[in-house]
This record gives structure tokens, sequence and C-alpha cells, in this order.
């Protein structure tokens, strides 16, 4: 996909596939694209070059393809009711009358939007006017869930609820695409995750490969919280050290890692001995900074 | 077209059952009641004449006190007094306007130019001495009846001039400011609907279930909807009024009005939200619709004064008026009071009609893309070139 708005470039030959069944997100920092793209996939903007294809057939010529879409800012009608607002959406979307009231009091349940459907949207609780927008996202049953931000904003319990709902989605065979600041709850919930960068991809992978075991070591001992024990062992560095618990860096492949377990044991208690597992957050900021260095170069 | 249906049918419930159109609708109503029922109470029934006759009169004198109090919409009653002495005590305590002997002439309690029962009097007293000549003449009964009853010598003008009755200048000026409201309201209506859908992002929403141009012509349809039972709420508290002092609305209103008025109504108002709904679109927050709908407000404002200038000439319109009665946009408010007028034939008014349904068509289609081009550009407003180049690739 590749989308211009006057001398800015927002799509710069951006491609990556989603498979259905899965949870896939979709990063980048502010500005990256990560709106036009998605706009793109709802075929809500035109692009300069490029398609998107729904099993092979370009969402241009599918109308038939039902979406779900969650913008990042809330997508309400303020003064509707709660559940006047999920039966226009469902009624939108070619759902009969009778049906999308079944629906809404179904979703305003689910979702526990409190205080009820009788409410006015406008005089909702900002997390439980995400919980709206969600029911609102999710009512007729999308084939295609794309969602910006849906975590904004939210308590952990109402991220639970909407995380739950998402894998279930996920595993009835729907496209659950997301994009999300919150990376640590994407960490926990994607199976694959695509991260971009003014507009083009810079990695894409399974969570499971992008957060895998790093080189770092990690050791926390009772009785040594500091880390005095490595002070004078040039081969070992501590590089990170967070409520007794190191993070080592190994600075000579002659060393084996055990070592650093015997130096520890020798002080005291080992509370926590392991190989540092990278997490989501580390290998964006890493991702990015190694992108834009390589933009700078170019 | 279901979802237009919908999109049309959330526009006419939420606006109907908002406070703003409540109040609004009831202020307009008494606007309406108030501007018919409280000229005639103010104006107040005339108060009848009390004339003493005194001693005997000859029967044609309560006849001729009875044609000049008609003359002034006066309505008079009539009292036998015996005595001229009694006659000046009822005079002096009120009782009595005017008292009239054969022998001592016409009474009053006081002469001045501004009393309205001594103008009376005077009146009263020349035709009195009419009849007195006409007695002493001898004539016979028919050459008498043809002398008391002249008919009045036609008054021609010799350049063309323009006879409005009072009731159609009256109406005329009403169903014109009721336009421009209606126009004026329920443009901005369609405006502040297109900007608040932007400014919350449900556009975005909605989009992935509608077309662009789907959401637009429902907006336009359930708003124009709404203006017309407003309209129509106003036409009731107008024939409210108009019963109330025992008037019908088909005798006080010129029928092309009732026929044009809703007519143009609705004309107008296709081509007014249509342009509201577009420029809505250019803009995310409120305060900068005013910048945006101010061209579109500059005919309305055209079309308002053009309508009440034609009303206020005395002889046929200005070259200027008869263009800008085909003025697309002007011709909503100018047309139907200067076919009520008279001014304006039915076939030119037809052509008037017909420019400005072409113009909306084709302006209806310019403002669908600039609405496309403009809808999901959040921010700043969104200036006519990129709309411009917008125009060729963006979603439709």
């Amino acid at each position: 996909m590749t989308k211009s708005y006057g001398d800015t470039v927002a799509l710069d030959s951006l491609s990556f596939s989603v498979s259905s069944g899965v949870l896939f997100g979709f990063l980048g920092p502010n500005g990256a694209g990560k709106t036009t793209a998605m706009r793109a996939v709802l075929n809500l903007v035109a692009l300069d070059r490029g398609d998107v294809l729904v099993d092979g057939i370009d969402v241009r010529e599918n109308s038939s393809v039902r979406y779900g879409y969650l913008p990042e800012e809330r997508g309400l009608y303020p003064k509707m009711s709660v559940f006047d607002h999920l039966v226009y959406i469902a009624r939108l979307h070619g759902i009969d009358r009778k049906e999308a009231g079944r629906r809404a009091n179904a979703m305003i349940d689910i979702l526990d939007i409190q205080p009820g459907g009788k409410s006015k949207v406008e005089s909702l609780s900002l997390g439980n006017q995400q919980r709206c927008q969600v029911a609102a996202t999710l009512i007729h049953d999308p084939e295609i869930l794309i969602l910006d931000e849906p975590f904004s904003g939210l308590d952990p319990m109402s991220i639970d609820i909407i995380k739950d709902l998402l894998i279930e989605r996920a595993r009835q065979g729907r496209i659950v695409l997301f994009s999300s600041h919150q990376l640590e709850v994407v960490e926990g919930l994607c199976e694959s995750v695509a991260i971009i960068n003014k507009g083009h991809l810079v990695l894409n992978d399974t969570t499971e490969h992008l957060t895998s075991l790093s080189e770092r070591l990690v050791i926390q001992v009772r009785e040594d919280p500091e880390g005095e024990f490595l002070k004078d062992v040039k081969e070992f560095e501590i590089v990170d050290k967070q409520n007794g618990v190191l993070h080592v860096k190994k600075n000579s492949d002659e060393i084996h890692d055990d070592e650093l377990l015997h130096l520890g044991l020798s002080c005291g208690t080992i509370l926590r001995y392991d190989h540092e597992r990278r997490s989501l957050a580390g290998v964006f900021r890493e991702a990015i900074v190694r992108d834009n260095a390589e933009g700078d170069t170019v | 077209m279901n979802q237009v249906k919908l999109i049309a049918m959330r526009e006419f419930s939420q606006r109907t059952s908002s406070r703003a159109f409540k109040i609004a609708t009831a202020i307009t109503m008494l606007i309406a009641l108030g501007y018919v029922v409280i000229p005639h109470v103010l104006s107040g029934k005339p108060k009848p004449e009390t004339i003493a006759l005194v001693g005997s009169v000859s029967k044609e004198i309560p006849a001729i006190f009875s044609q000049v109090a008609a003359l002034s919409n006066t309505k008079v009653r009539f009292v036998s007094i015996p005595s001229i002495s009694q006659a000046r005590s009822q005079l002096t305590s009120g009782r009595v306007s005017v008292a009239y002997s054969p022998r001592v002439g016409l009474l009053v309690k006081t002469i001045s130019s501004t009393d309205q029962a001594a103008i009376f009097a005077k009146e009263v007293s020349v035709d009195i001495g009419k009849f007195q000549a006409l007695q002493k003449a001898n004539l016979t009964p028919v050459q008498k009846k043809i002398l008391l009853s002249p008919t009045n010598v036609r008054v021609a003008a010799v350049g063309s001039t323009l006879q409005v009755a009072p009731s159609t200048q009256k109406a005329s000026i009403f169903e014109l400011i009721l336009t421009y409201i209606l126009l004026s309201q329920y443009g901005a209506w369609v405006m502040l609907g297109v900007i608040e859908e932007k400014s919350t992002r449900v556009i975005e929403v909605l989009l992935s279930a509608v077309r662009p141009i789907e959401l637009l012509v429902g907006k336009i349809i359930g708003v124009g909807l709404v203006a017309l039972v407003h309209a129509s709420l106003i036409l009731v508290a107008l024939i409210v009024g108009l019963s109330s002092i025992g008037s019908s609305p088909l005798q006080v209103l010129p029928n092309s009005l009732i026929v044009l008025a809703p007519l143009w109504l609705i004309v107008g108002g296709a081509l007014y939200c249509t342009m509201f709904g577009a420029a809505g679109s250019m803009v995310t927050r409120i305060e900068d619709a005013q910048a945006v709908s101010f061209p579109i407000a500059v005919p309305m404002l055209v079309g308002y004064i053009a309508g009440l200038t034609a009303m206020s000439q005395t002889s046929s319109p200005s070259t200027i008026i008869k263009i800008l009665s085909f003025v697309p946009g002007v011709s909503p408010f100018l047309d139907p009071v200067m076919v009520a007028s008279g001014v304006m034939s039915i076939p030119l008014m037809l052509v008037s009609l017909a420019i400005s349904l072409v113009t909306t068509y084709f302006l209806s289609k310019v403002a669908g893309k600039i609405y496309v081009a403009s809808i999901l550009k959040i921010g700043a407003r969104v200036k006519l070139s990129a709309i411009k180049k917008s125009f060729s690739n963006e979603y439709i």
C-alpha cells in the first residue's frame, strides 16, 4: 500500500498479511501511518498504489465483507442512549430491528456497560464509553475487526473483558487486527505483530519469535541486591538493576553462563536465575531506533 | 436505500426529541399566533357610540348616523331622550356620545380635532345638512334615493401600480421571515450534525457500514423532514390564530402562497442543506463553522432583503429584483412573494424553479464530492485546493 498526502508519504510500499484466527498487533510510533493503513483496509482511503485483498479479492470489488471498526477516539453519538446507538449501528450493518435489539442487550450485559442501556452515551464514564464503542464494533459479528487503540483509557478489568472478547472472535475464525501503544497488553495477547515506521514495514513476525530469549542473564541474590559480587568480575557487566533483579551482560564468550550462578551462590541465596526474555517494548524501541538511524544514513 | 432511510429516521427522531427543537418550535408557533392575534387585540373592537335622539326625529336621521358610522367601522346605538336638558346632562356624564335635536342640531361634550365623538358628529352633520336640503327641495322619493346613494368616481393611475391587498402583504412578509428562519436554522443543523459526526469520529464507524454520500443524503432528508414538521406546526398555529379572530386561512392567505411556500421551502432546503452539509465536512471544530458557512449565508440574506424590498415597492419590481428572482438560492425567498403579489407570472416562476432544480442537482454533485474528500480529514480546516486534488482519487 502506498499513499501520499501532498509531500507527506503516509504509506510507503507497506505490505503485510493477517491470518484469520489469530490476534494481530499493528504497532508503530505516532504518525507511522497506522490509521491510514487501517482506513485503507476499510476501503475508506483510496491508495495511490497497491491493493487490499481479503481471501484474494480486492476489497474495492467485494462489498459483502462485514467490517467492525473501532476508531482511536470515541466514535459515538453523545446524545443517544447506549441501546439506541448499538441498535442503530447494527441496523446500518443490515441486521433487522428485533435482532439488533436482542444483540444490543446482550452486548450491554457481556461488557457490563454501566449504568445501563437507557443511559445517554455522554453520561457514561470514559471507560464505559470505550466498552460501548467495543460493543458497537462487535454487534454485527464482523468478519474483519480493525481496532485502533481498543484498550485506551480502560482499567485492568475492562481490558480483561475486551481481551477475552477479541480472543473469542479470533478463535471463531475472524480476522482481528488492532493497534495499541500498551505493548505489554499486545505482548500478552497477540500471536503475530507488525511494526511500522514512517509508512513502511520494519518488523513482521510472531510475538513468540520476537520476544525469544536474549543473550542477557537475570539473577537475584537475596543478600546482595546491589550486585556487589560482580564488582570486580570483568566478564560480567550489570546493565540494568530493578528491585534487586540484576540484568547482566556477558562480555566474554570464554566464560560459561553458569559461572554467574556460581558467583551468586557464593554470596547468598539465589531467588532468581534465568536468561532474559526480550520484551516487545524493547524490541519495538530497538526496531524504531535502528530504522530511524538507517533512514538518517540514507 | 434502506440505509439512507435509517439515517434519515435517526436524524428525525433525534432532532424532534431534542430540547432545542421543542423550544424553537414553541417559540415560532407563539410568534405565528401573536402575528395574527396581537394586532387584532391591539386594534380592539370599535366602541359603540350612543346617540341620543331628542324629541320627534325624522325616521331617516338614524339611518344617516348608521351610514356614516359604517364608513369608519363604528357601531351606533340610539336612545330617545325627551328633553335637551337631559341630553346635556347625559353628554356631560359620558353616557351619550352625540345628541341630535331637530331644534338645536348636534350636541357633543367637547369640540376637538382629536375627539372621536366630535369628528363623528361633524361627519354626520354634513349628511344631515344634505338631507335637510333635499327635504326642502321637494324631490320625489326616487330622486332622493339617487342623491342619497351616490357612486364613487373611479381613480386610476397613468403608470403601472402594484395593488397588493394588506392581508396578502402581511402573509407574504410572514412567509418570507419563516422561510429565512427555517432555511438558516435547518441548514445550520445539517452543518452542525456533520461537524458533530466528524469531531466525535463516529463518522469513521459509520463509513465502515455506509457510503459517505448515503450518509449526507440521509442526514439532509431527516433534517428536511424535521423542517417540514416545524413549518406544519407553525401553519397550525396560524390557523388557530386566524380562527380565534373569526377569519379563515383560505380567505386571508393567497392561494398561490399556500401552494408555493412549501414547494420553495423544499427546493431551497435541498439546495442549502446540501451546501451546508458540504461546508460542515470541511471543518472539525464548531468554532470554524462560521468561516465556511458565511458564503452560503450571503444568498440567503440577499433573498430575504430582496423579498422585503419587493413587498415594499408600490410599482412593478425593479430590474434587479426581476433578475434576482431567477437566481438559485435567492429565488426560494423572492418567487413566492412575487407570485402572491401578482408581479411574477406562474410560467416565469416555473422557469426559475427549473433553474433552481438543475442548479441544485449539479451543486449536490459538487457538495457530495467535497463531503467525501473532506469528511475523514481531521484537524485544521480543509482547503478547497486540497479538496480539488482529492476529487479524482478519494473513495466515493
